[in-house]
């Protein structure tokens, strides 16, 4: 066996520092160049660990102290114009859904004001009950299924929705509401407007009695006292 | 230059040159090799208590350490 056969075994014992193998330590027996080499391997590895235990385990060197805040500050600094970037970033965001999503709100927020005015009834034009559909078109009365009106337009004539199943009874309620005019005022007219004839004036009083309450009871008590001595 | 003699490491620790080249040495390891190492090379820190830390197996710290230190070893040879 050569000496160059060994060289990783002597660099392995060097860097564990344990126990050597028996034919490595025959040949360190009989080969001084192993033994320099081993020797040297270890004091260089310890070497290392002094070193590596002297600067870990030692004080900082001057000025340490000094960088570590310096980077500390410029890290700290540097931190609030990423947040910066991230909060421009999200406005623009919030500013896209909004521009995105306002059309759709603003539309069916006029909807609903749309719906909730009151609903002014036309009569129909040849006011035939046969005729409700018809009227109920003039009325503008349409039932969600359908309403071809796109989503978001607002509509021109306020709309009363009716399921379908009761278009036809509703529609004959508008015909008939609509021949009696002064009926569907009544109903269609606010309470504030209405004027309830009230009397309100004091009621008059041409002459009182006022008579003593003692003097009435004495005078009942001669009554019942002579119609007793007449029996 | 075959006749000069090959630095020993008494030598090289002697340099001054030594404690730069073991910096640079240990900046070319991998930053888990070189955690491994400086945190062994700390007092009162056994392998068991840095595999704890670090959350490994003794096994893989050992592996580490000793694959860190040759490293270093063939850098400053």
């Amino acid at each position: 066996m050569t000496c160059d056969k060994y060289e990783n075994a002597l660099l392995l014992a060097a860097a564990s520092n344990g126990e050597l193998d028996a034919k490595l330590a025959q040949n360190l027996e009989r080969c001084s160049t192993c033994r320099m080499t081993l020797r040297s391997e270890r004091e260089l590895f310890s070497r290392i660990d002094s070193a590596l235990r002297a600067q870990v385990n030692g004080d900082p060197r001057p000025g340490f102290l000094a960088q570590l805040r310096l980077q500390l500050s410029k890290k700290l600094t540097a931190r609030p114009g990423s947040d910066r970037v991230w909060h421009v970033a999200g406005a623009a965001l919030a500013l896209v859904l909004i521009a995105m999503f306002y059309p759709l709100v603003n539309a069916r927020q006029s909807s609903v004001q749309g719906n909730l005015q009151t609903p002014t009834i036309k009569a129909p034009q040849s006011g035939s009950v046969t005729q409700s559909p018809r009227a109920s078109e003039d009325l503008g009365v349409r039932s969600r299924h359908h309403s071809k009106r796109p989503a978001g337009a607002v509509p021109q004539k306020p709309e009363v929705l009716v399921p379908p199943d009761e278009q036809k009874a509703f529609a004959q309620f508008v015909a008939c509401v609509a021949r009696r005019d002064a009926i569907a005022q009544a109903v269609v007219m606010p309470a504030t407007n209405k004027t309830v004839n009230r009397n309100t004036e004091l009621p008059q009083v041409s002459s009182v009695d006022i008579a003593d309450l003692q003097l009435v009871r004495a005078r009942q008590e001669e009554r019942i006292d002579q119609t007793g001595r007449s029996e | 230059m075959t006749d000069m003699p090959k630095p020993t490491a008494e030598d090289i620790a002697a340099s001054n040159e030594f404690g730069r080249r073991l910096q640079e040495a240990m900046a070319a390891l991998s930053e888990k090799s070189r955690l491994v190492l400086l945190l062994t090379s700390m007092d009162g820190h056994s392998l068991e208590e840095v595999a704890e830390l670090l959350q490994l197996p003794v096994g893989t710290v050992k592996s580490r350490l000793h694959s860190a230190r040759k490293q270093l070893a063939e850098k400053l040879r």
